[in-house]
C-alpha cells in the first residue's frame, strides 16, 4: 500500500537525511571517534531516527502512523536541543552534525522538516488512508 | 575529475530539481521529457565517478577518501532510488516533487564532492 503524495516526499527527503547523517557519522566514526565522540554518535542517533522517519512516513497503518510521530518527536526535540547546546558550548561539537546551529550546514532543512512532518501527521490523525486520491476532488491532480 | 564537467553536471542536477518542483507546483505529473532528463544525467554521474575510480586507482587522493567514496557511490544511486521511490500506483503532482527533491540533494553532493577533490 502506498500513501499519499506529500508522506511519499516527506518519507523520500528523510531517507537522504538518513544517508547523509548515517554516511557521514559512518566515517566520522571509523575514522577519527576521538575527535568529537558526542558528536559523532549524534549523528548517528540522528540518522537511526531519519530512517525510522523514512520508513514510516508513506505508509499506511496506524502504527507507521505512530511511529513517524515518534520520529519526528524526538527528532524536533534533537534538533532543538543539539541547536542550543551547539551555540551556547561550542567546544563540545568541535565538528559538525545534522542538527548543530539548528542544522545551519544543511540548509536549515533539518528544523524545518520535523516541523512540517508534525503538521501533516496531525493534519492526517486517522489513518490508515483519509488522504488517498479517491478522497480528494481529481481537479488539478491529473 | 574535470571540474568543468562536474560543474556543469551539479547546474544540470539544480535545474532538473527546479523542473520538478516546477511540474509539482503546476499540478503536474512525472513527465516523459522529464524522466528521461533524469536518466541522462544518470548517465553523466555514471561517466563522473568511473572517471574519478580510474585517478584514485591511478593514485589520485582527495581531502578525505573515505568520504569522497562515500559521496561517489551515493552520486550514482540516487537518481534510481528517485524513480523508484517516484514510481507510485497513481500518478500524481508529487512524483515530480519527490525526484526533484533528488536531483537537488545530489547537485550539492556534486558540490562536495568537487570540494573534496
Amino acid at each position: 500500500m502506498v500513501a499519499a503524495g506529500p508522506g511519499r516526499l516527506l518519507g523520500a527527503i528523510y531517507a537522504l537525511f538518513a544517508l547523509a547523517a548515517g554516511a557521514r557519522s559512518a566515517v566520522q566514526i571509523a575514522t577519527k571517534f576521538g575527535d568529537a565522540p558526542l558528536a559523532y554518535v549524534l549523528s548517528a542517533f540522528a540518522a537511526v531516527i531519519y530512517l525510522v522517519a523514512a520508513i514510516s512516513f508513506g505508509r499506511v497503518s496506524r502504527r507507521a502512523w505512530q511511529a513517524a510521530l515518534t520520529a519526528v518527536g524526538i527528532e524536533l526535540m534533537g534538533v532543538l536541543i543539539v541547536g542550543t547546546a551547539s551555540l551556547a558550548a561550542n567546544a563540545s561539537f568541535p565538528d559538525q552534525t545534522v542538527w548543530s546551529n539548528y542544522g545551519s550546514g544543511y540548509g536549515f532543512i533539518p528544523v524545518v522538516l520535523p516541523v512540517v512532518g508534525l503538521w501533516w501527521l496531525l493534519k492526517h490523525p486517522s489513518s490508515p488512508h483519509p488522504d488517498l486520491s479517491a478522497s480528494v476532488p481529481p481537479t488539478g491532480e491529473l | 575529475m574535470a571540474p568543468v564537467f562536474s560543474l556543469s553536471i551539479a547546474l544540470l542536477l539544480f535545474s532538473l530539481g527546479a523542473w520538478g518542483i516546477g511540474l509539482a507546483a503546476s499540478g503536474r505529473t512525472l513527465e516523459r521529457p522529464y524522466v528521461t532528463a533524469t536518466l541522462l544525467v544518470e548517465a553523466e554521474l555514471v561517466i563522473q565517478a568511473v572517471a574519478a575510480a580510474a585517478f584514485l586507482i591511478g593514485g589520485h587522493r582527495p581531502d578525505s577518501v573515505p568520504e569522497f567514496i562515500g559521496y561517489l557511490v551515493t552520486s550514482v544511486i540516487l537518481i534510481p532510488f528517485g524513480l523508484e521511490r517516484a514510481r507510485g500506483i497513481e500518478q500524481t503532482r508529487w512524483e515530480p516533487a519527490i525526484l526533484g527533491a533528488v536531483c537537488l540533494a545530489l547537485a550539492v553532493a556534486v558540490l562536495r564532492l568537487l570540494s573534496l577533490w
